[in-house]
């Protein structure tokens, strides 16, 4: 399981677009995951 | 906090358009509390799903997904979007009757000593704290996000004591989990009673954690909705998603059902009506009378698969 290299967004309490694949972080909402090409976004916030 | 009653009518108006009133009769909030809290056993008597993936699985809420609440004729999972509402329903005022009420206050008074405060200042990091519970007797786990380049980080014990604890692991992929060492033997929550299947739809589900601006080791109780899934890798971690509420801090923080049996650990939070990519409007149906924090949902990395990704690392 790796994946350090994958977007990750900014460390803090905003909202961010998160894959419903494959869990990577995005500070904008992709058209496409760029580590594993899924469409759906799930917006979140660490907490 | 007064209860809102034009919400309240609003979401059961919602309710008798996704469903029939009649169908979730008793599953208000007004004299049925205990409704969820008997599925514990696996009973599903409800209707709904009880493996959560079914159509709730990797469906971030049907009314949710375009920003607005959703009418019925545009609901594309009307069993979730009732979960969903019954869920909503009790965060009223007098939506979980007092059995309830104090079996969840029975898990947190029991539970809380293996749970820590992580306090996170003043070093240079976007967070100011966090949750964490003891895994095993020396070993604590908490949030990776929150820990960024730092090496050490000051914990709390519940009697009020402050310890150093250092970061031994962090996960190395995708999964919001960190372990700490400390130097002193804390009450871990006990490895063999933890639920190994999903909570039942509706499911009461209490969590021990820090509130940014509410208080410490506070208990919060909400009800179990979905479990969401990761197709990319069949080894992500599931995430339970209740309303269980939670603020900046409570990331971390362990999540039990009324048995005391972990089910999770709290690590993200996702709005009910995102806005999306669209322009701000204006919400104005009604004033806000309750925690804003009733406005997402919440997140719970599933505790046997969490247990799993450790077990190399305890």
């Amino acid at each position: 399981m790796t994946g350090d290299d994958r977007p990750t967004g900014d460390a803090s309490h905003e909202y961010e677009w998160r894959c419903s694949g494959c869990k990577a972080r995005y500070a904008d909402r992709p058209e496409r995951c760029e580590h594993c090409g899924a469409t759906e976004f799930l917006e979140i916030r660490d907490l | 906090m007064t209860p809102d009653p034009s919400r309240r009518r609003r979401l059961l108006a919602r309710l008798g358009a996704v469903a029939g009133i009649g169908a979730v009769a008793g599953c208000t909030g007004d004299d049925d509390g205990e409704s969820g809290d008997e599925t514990a056993t696996g009973s599903d008597s409800d209707g709904g799903e009880t493996d959560g993936t079914g159509p709730g699985s990797t469906d971030n809420g049907t009314g949710g997904t375009d920003g607005t609440d959703g009418d019925a004729d545009e609901i594309e999972n009307p069993e979730q979007r009732i979960v969903e509402l019954r869920a909503i329903l009790r965060e009223f005022p007098g939506g979980y009757e007092q059995s309830v009420l104090d079996r969840a206050d029975r898990v947190r008074r029991d539970r809380r000593d293996s749970v820590v405060f992580v306090d996170l200042e003043p070093e240079p990091v976007s967070y100011r704290l966090a949750t964490g519970w003891f895994v095993a007797p020396n070993t604590i786990l908490t949030t990776r996000r929150k820990l960024g380049p730092l090496e050490t980080v000051s914990i709390y014990t519940v009697e009020g004591d402050v310890y150093q604890a250092r970061i031994t692991w962090r996960h190395p992929g995708v999964e919001n989990l960190a372990l700490l060492e400390v130097p002193i033997e804390g009450t871990p929550v006990p490895r063999s009673d933890y639920a190994t299947e999903a909570p039942d739809p509706n499911q009461p589900l209490v969590q021990i954690g820090h509130h940014d601006e509410y208080g410490h080791w506070v208990g919060t109780v909400g009800d179990y909705v979905r479990t969401d899934t990761f197709d990319a890798n069949p080894q992500y971690l599931d995430e339970h998603v209740s309303n269980t509420p939670g603020l900046p801090g409570s990331g971390g923080s362990p999540v039990f059902d009324l048995e005391g049996r972990l089910v999770g650990t709290t690590t993200v939070a996702q709005p009910r009506d995102p806005r999306g990519q669209e322009a701000p409007t204006p919400h104005d149906a009604y004033v806000y009378d309750w925690q804003m924090s009733h406005r997402e949902w919440f997140h719970h990395v599933v505790a046997d698969q969490t247990y799993a990704e450790l077990e190399a690392h305890l």
